[in-house]
Formats: structure tokens, sequence, C-alpha cells
């Protein structure tokens, strides 16, 4: 929960509510690889 | 360690003070090391010319009480007043012999004035009828009372007395003078004191035939040419550090200098020199002194070391406590305060911030657990709204 956590809170978006039908939002995508390298150092 | 924290901050700034204030304490424990060695050292001097000043007025006293008695000997007194030469030598030789033992080195008797010649001189009985013409002489002639002071004659440096001899009728026959070398006192004051001393004369008030033939009737060296500007009279030390001076006695202050402090083994040393007047008031002369200092300086560099110790070690465990209850109390309890918020964003609702004090952070605490718990209250409507949100479309 710590990691989902802070790539929620570098993202600013909550990963609990993102669900397969969460509709596509390339700004939101772009911030979320960016928190996911930010916190994991993974780029995906 | 991140530079930007509070905790970085807080203790750079608790280490600056910590030099700071060590710094400071360093400064001014050295300043006042160094003001009190020097206040030791001016007590120094200051201790020997007292001393001296003691044993000056000492001396005078006796001397005066002796010539009391001796102006009441009628015998002395109508020898005197007949200017039998060899009676009075006679009658004052014994005594002499017994008042040399006690410090008392020069007797004279004069003429009285106009002429004032020596008419006799205990201390050396072949030599008589010569003008002495000194500051005291002149004095005595003037007041026809009791004189004393320091005074240069051709048996040397020395505190006497002068005073008026009286016949059965009361008119002044002559005057009696006893002296004391003033190189004497020197060595009488290291037995008090265990200090080293020695007594110089300027130049400038001192002949030189005089003092070449001083120097071989009390079978000294003839040490004139030594220093430029003074003769040694008399030390207490072999040892030749303890007379250089460089300079006028003239321009020596009445309190007296401080010239050095010196290490020499184990011992803290001070030497100082203080001025001699003669009694018109001429600086004729000069006291050197050497102290031993050791006992107060080493004490006192002791005392010095044991405070710049517990300060540091006082600094340094203050500035550790310091840390440890802002850790404690701040920044451990912040870093609790993050972890939970992180694990409840990450979906944890069930972590709970534990409030562990009502103090300010604990004040933030209770109102951060107050936000968790309407922030998970409003989360576990979404996915109910989300649902919704899509039935209805």
């Amino acid at each position: 929960m710590d990691v989902k956590g802070k790539i929620s809170l570098r993202s600013g978006k909550l990963l609990s509510f993102i669900t397969p039908t969460t509709p596509d939002d390339p700004a939101g995508i772009a911030k979320l690889k960016q928190a996911v390298k930010d916190v994991l150092n993974v780029t995906l | 360690m991140k530079w930007n924290s509070i905790r970085t901050k807080i203790l750079a700034a608790l280490v600056t003070c910590l030099v700071a204030g060590v710094g400071g304490i360093l400064a001014l424990m050295h300043y006042g090391f160094e003001r009190n060695s020097q206040v030791l050292a001016a007590e120094s001097v200051n201790g020997a010319q007292k001393l001296f000043t003691i044993l000056e007025s000492r001396e005078i006293s006796k001397m005066t009480a002796v010539s009391e008695t001796l102006i009441m000997n009628p015998q002395v007194r109508d020898a005197f007043a007949a200017k039998d030469r060899g009676r009075l030598l006679e009658l004052t030789a014994p005594l002499y012999s017994k008042l040399k033992g006690e410090g008392i080195t020069n007797w004279m008797f004069h003429t009285p004035e106009p002429d004032m010649r020596v008419f006799l001189r205990l201390h050396n009985p072949p030599k008589f009828g010569d003008h002495l013409n000194r500051f005291m002489d002149g004095e005595v002639a003037r007041t026809h009372a009791v004189v004393a002071g320091n005074e240069l004659a051709k048996a040397g440096f020395a505190v006497r007395i002068l005073r008026p001899f009286y016949d059965s009728r009361g008119g002044v026959t002559g005057y009696v003078e006893f002296g004391e070398e003033l190189g004497q006192f020197i060595h009488a004051m290291k037995k008090q004191t265990g200090d080293d001393y020695g007594l110089l004369l300027s130049k400038k008030f001192v002949d030189r035939q005089f003092w070449a033939d001083s120097s071989a009737m009390w079978k000294r060296r003839d040490d004139w040419n030594d220093n430029p500007s003074f003769v040694v009279a008399d030390k207490t030390s072999p040892d030749d550090r303890i007379i250089q001076f460089q300079g006028d006695v003239a321009t020596i202050s009445d309190q007296g200098k401080v010239l050095e402090r010196f290490r020499e083994g184990n011992s803290v040393l001070v030497r100082g020199i203080f001025p001699i007047r003669d009694a018109a008031g001429n600086p004729v002369g000069a006291m050197f002194v050497v102290r031993d200092i050791s006992g107060f300086y080493l004490t006192m560099r002791h005392t010095q070391n044991i405070l710049v110790l517990l300060t540091v070690g006082s600094l340094t465990v203050g500035i550790f406590l310091v840390l440890t209850l802002l850790n404690r109390l701040v920044f451990l309890r912040l870093q609790r305060i993050i972890g939970v918020a992180t694990r409840v964003v990450g979906g944890d609702y069930e972590s709970e911030i534990r409030v562990s004090s009502d103090d300010e952070v604990g004040q933030f605490e209770q109102l951060f657990e107050q936000f968790r718990r309407i922030f998970v209250d409003v989360l576990s409507h979404v996915p109910e709204l989300q649902e919704k949100e899509l039935q209805e479309r």
C-alpha cells in the first residue's frame, strides 16, 4: 500500500479508482508513468 | 543527509553555535588567563617593592632607635663635643662590631655646619676630614631633625639616617649617621621569599672613579663596562639573565614594571623591575625581581583546561539532547503521519494515525486523523457513485 500510495501522491491519481473501464487520458497516463519512474525507477 | 531538511538546518545552526560558543569561551578564557597572568606578574613586582619598603622602614626604625640610645650616652656625647676622635672611637668601636652583625654597615660622625666634614668613620676609621656634600647633609643641617632615606656615598648605596648630636647644654655638636647597604637587603629578601633580586645603580648618579674605588673596597668585580646605562651593585643569582634591561632607570614608573614572563624547565617565572629613589627623589637605582609563579600559573592553566573540556562536553551533550528530543517529539511523528497518509492514499483505509500526545504535533496528528476518517468515508462511496454513473450512461 505504501508504493501504491506514493505513486498516487506523485501522479495526483488515486490508483484504487482506476479500473479497466476508466477512460484513457493521455495526460493522466503520462503523469502515472513519470510517478512510477520516480518511485520505482522503472520505465513503462 | 538532505541539506534542505529542518533537521539538517537545526544541526547546522547548533554546530555553528557550538563552534562560536567554544571559540568565544576559548577567546574569553585566553584573555582572562593572560589578564590574570599579567596581574599576577604585576603583583609579584608590587609585592617585592612592598617588601623592600617594609624592610627599609624597619631598618630606618632600628637605626633611629640606635641613634636615640647613643645620644643619651654622656660619655659619647662629651667625647664628640670635645672632638676627641680617639676617645670617641674607643667608646663606639665595640658597639659598632655588634651593630655590624645586625646589618648596620656604615656609622659616621660629622662636624656641624657650615664645615660639616666627616669626623669619624667607624667602618673606615683612618679616613676622615672629607666633605660629603650630599642632599641629606644639607637637609639635616637645615632642619636639625632626623633625616632618613637612600643615599649614594663613597661606601655605596645605603639607606641612612642622619640626626643632630647635642652637648649637655643642648647645642648641636655635630651629626651622627647610620647606614645599611641596600645590597644586603636583597639577600634578606631572598631569604624571606625565595625570589631572586638584583640591585642596579644608574651610571648618571655614579662617578666612574668612585665605582672603581668602592669595588676595590668591597672586593667585588668592577662591572662598569658590563651595561651601558647601569652598574650592578649586587644580585642574589649568579645568572646574569636576571639583570637584562634595556633603557633608562629614570623611565621606570614608580609602580614598577613587568619585563617578561618566561619558562625555565617546568617553572614559569616573572621578571620585573622597580625604581629606587634617593632621599632627594632622584631615580638613582632600581631593583630586579625574578619570582617563580609556577604554582599559580599552572593552577590557572589547569582550571582553564578543565573549563574548556567541561564547556565543550556540556555543549556537545546539549546538542545531542536537542537533536534527540526534536527527533522523538517532531521528526519521527511527522514521519509516521506521512507513512499513514501514503498508505491511506494507496488504499489501506484501515491505517490509523495514533495520537501520541496533546502537544503541538499531537494536535496535528489528531487533525490529520479526522481528515483521514472523512477521506476514507468519502472514498468508500466513490465505487457506488461510479456504478450509478455507469448505469445512467
